[in-house]
């Protein structure tokens, strides 16, 4: 006889909620773990949040010495991008900016070897000395002021969109000179520590303009090398030299891998690999990578700066010495440590700090201040002997 | 004597877990909060159901400005659809200016126009640009358009996106003022200039036109 088989002489039994409920309040328990973890995981913002052993690209990690993770033994700060070393702005010193700059906002485009300061926004573009605030107005403009710069030249234009005209100033002599011109027009500015001046060419077509080719201006003797307008930035360039297969492309779908480039004038070369997770809510995979050795050739090139992050996509801001993957959160190369700007970087309650620039010396570190719209209209120098733990 | 009974403890250990997963489980949580897809979120939070910018709708083609040349031969009737979507555009800040006084305003920056030059005048800013002639085009993907004006509009931003067909080459402009979820869309939008086609919303725009501009602008700096 089964045991299970029903006595028909043992009356039936009433249903006893309470054996059900105990193993329905379990299960309620582990689902809310579960959904908890979930949501930590897909919260916007939350970086350091270290994941799987492969990077961004699906590029399984080989920690060579100096990029070894971080293990139990005592570190000093800063030697990661979770362990940065808190910096305090409010103790930095105002520089005085001319009104054009305090009224429009600005960009750094560069620190010239003599520590002084190449500013620009659409009507000014001018070189200031942060230490006397001595300004040297380069050029003025209605609007429309575009320009790159580097040790030796700035080259300048004005337009909405496309410039039809491109001049070249030679900082140490001061003289000028057309360097393009055209009834179609140029697009974009950049800059290499070789001297060589970028843009795109184009032709007019009804209603619009199209990219032909992407220029490379020698400012020495004025030749102009016509290349593919395939690939317009220098340092998405000087990676695929490296790396031919790198994805470059960036795309608006879940699940997309690409790197994005970065390049100082002093050559100094960075990928940033993105993940797209989720576009509804803005969530990446993100890890920074720098590319010390040229001589090696694809993947290995990349050397890893930070674990594998997830989060809000970085904003990859690069000047000589100085990589941020945030407004406030950078790597100095010179002092080969991570920062972080305390106390910044709040958006939505007035003003916000954001890092622009470091001193030739690596003793100063500019730092912009200005509202939620992202353009600085305040610019401070911070010591960082007197910062430094 | 009975056993002390243990059903009033475990009846009371799952109510408390109910209410807290109702709690957890509520709309407004944040374990939920970014979740639902494609519900869109800015710096962490969920976009509001809908968004409606306060702006007229002005047409090229209004008798009141339609005939105001904005270079030898050519009006706002005929070129005008981007300083229209401007007109209209500055309402949001408070810039009553019909399409003629814009013109003036403007002068020979209006025709090819020039938005920084308005912006400068009006202490706007651009805060996103994105352009196809770019070497990463976004604007390029529909997806990615819908997104931001959604984004910039749940922050009280207006947009003006332009437009080129494909075969023609002929390029336009349009405004976009608002945004509403439904039926688990995001229908955004527009006030279109001209009365050929009169674009209500982005999803209306016929494939036939790629997008080549967008531009949100906020207000500058006070």
């Amino acid at each position: 006889m089964s045991h299970f088989r029903p006595d028909p002489k043992r009356p039936p039994q009433p249903f006893d909620l309470n054996r059900l409920l105990l193993p329905l309040a379990l299960l309620v328990l582990f689902l809310l773990v579960v959904l908890l973890v979930v949501s930590r995981r897909t919260q916007p913002g939350a970086q350091g949040t270290e994941a799987a052993a492969t990077n961004a690209a699906g590029i399984v990690e080989e920690p060579s010495g100096d990029t070894a993770p971080p293990t139990e033994s005592p570190e000093p700060p800063g030697l990661w991008l979770d362990t940065a070393i808190e910096l305090d702005p409010s103790v930095a010193t105002p520089v005085q900016l001319p009104e054009a700059f305090v009224r429009r906002g600005f960009a750094v485009l560069h620190v010239l070897p003599d520590g002084r300061i190449v500013l620009l926004n659409p009507i000014s573009l001018a070189i200031l000395d942060p230490r006397t605030a001595a300004a040297e107005i380069i050029h003025e403009a209605e609007f429309g002021l575009q320009a790159a710069a580097n040790d030796r030249w700035i080259v300048y234009g004005e337009g909405g969109d496309e410039v039809f005209a491109v001049d070249a100033c030679e900082i140490a002599s001061g003289q000028r000179r057309r360097i393009l011109e055209s009834e179609a027009g140029y697009y974009g500015f950049e800059l290499d520590a070789a001297d060589h001046f970028y843009t795109t060419e184009l032709v007019t077509q009804p209603g619009s303009s199209k990219p032909v080719a992407w220029l490379a201006v020698a400012l020495s003797d004025g030749s102009i090398e016509r290349r593919e307008p395939a690939c317009r930035r220098v340092a998405d360039w000087e990676l695929a030299k490296i790396w031919s297969g790198v994805p470059l492309g960036w795309s608006y779908v879940d699940g997309a891998r690409w790197y994005r480039t970065a390049q100082s004038l002093a050559s100094e070369l960075y990928a940033l690999a993105l993940h797209r997770l989720d576009r509804s809510t803005e969530q990446f995979e993100w890890q920074l990578f720098a590319i010390p050795d040229r001589s090696r050739e694809g993947q290995e090139a990349l050397v890893a700066m930070t674990d594998l992050m997830t989060g809000i996509e970085p904003r990859l801001y690069v000047q000589n010495g100085l990589v941020a993957v945030h407004d406030t959160t950078f790597y100095l190369r010179p002092l080969e440590r991570w920062f972080h700007l305390h106390g910044t970087g709040e958006e939505g309650d007035g003003e916000v700090c954001r890092v622009l620039a470091l001193s030739p010396d690596a003793t100063t570190l500019y730092i912009g201040s200005g509202d939620d719209n992202g353009l600085p209209t305040g610019l401070s120098a911070l010591k960082l002997a007197a910062n430094e733990p | 004597m009975p056993p002390p009974s243990r059903k009033p403890p475990c009846r009371l250990l799952a109510v408390v877990l109910l209410i807290l997963a109702l709690t957890v489980l509520h709309p407004g949580s944040p374990a939920l909060l970014c979740a639902e897809t494609p519900r869109l979120c800015v710096n962490g939070v969920t976009v509001p159901d809908s968004v409606s910018l306060e702006m007229p709708h002005f047409r090229q083609t209004d008798p009141a400005w339609a005939g105001c040349e904005l270079r030898p031969g050519r009006t706002i009737g005929d070129i005008g659809c981007a300083l229209t979507s401007l007109a209209m555009l500055g309402h949001v800040y408070g810039i009553e200016q019909n399409p003629a006084e814009v013109a003036a305003d403007l002068g020979s920056w209006a025709a090819p126009l020039e938005w920084e030059v308005y912006t400068t005048l009006h202490n706007l800013r651009i805060v996103r640009e994105d352009n196809l002639l770019d070497i990463d085009p976004h604007v390029a993907d529909r997806d990615w358009v819908r997104d931001s004006a959604v984004r910039a509009l749940a922050q009280g931003h207006p947009v003006i996106v332009g437009i080129q067909h494909r075969e023609h080459l002929t390029t336009h402009f349009i405004v976009v003022h608002g945004y509403r979820f439904e039926n688990g869309a995001y229908i955004v939008e527009t006030y279109d200039t001209s009365t050929n086609n009169d674009y209500p919303n982005l999803d209306a725009i016929d494939p036939a036109w790629e997008y080549i501009r967008f531009l949100e602008i906020s207000r500058g700096s006070s």
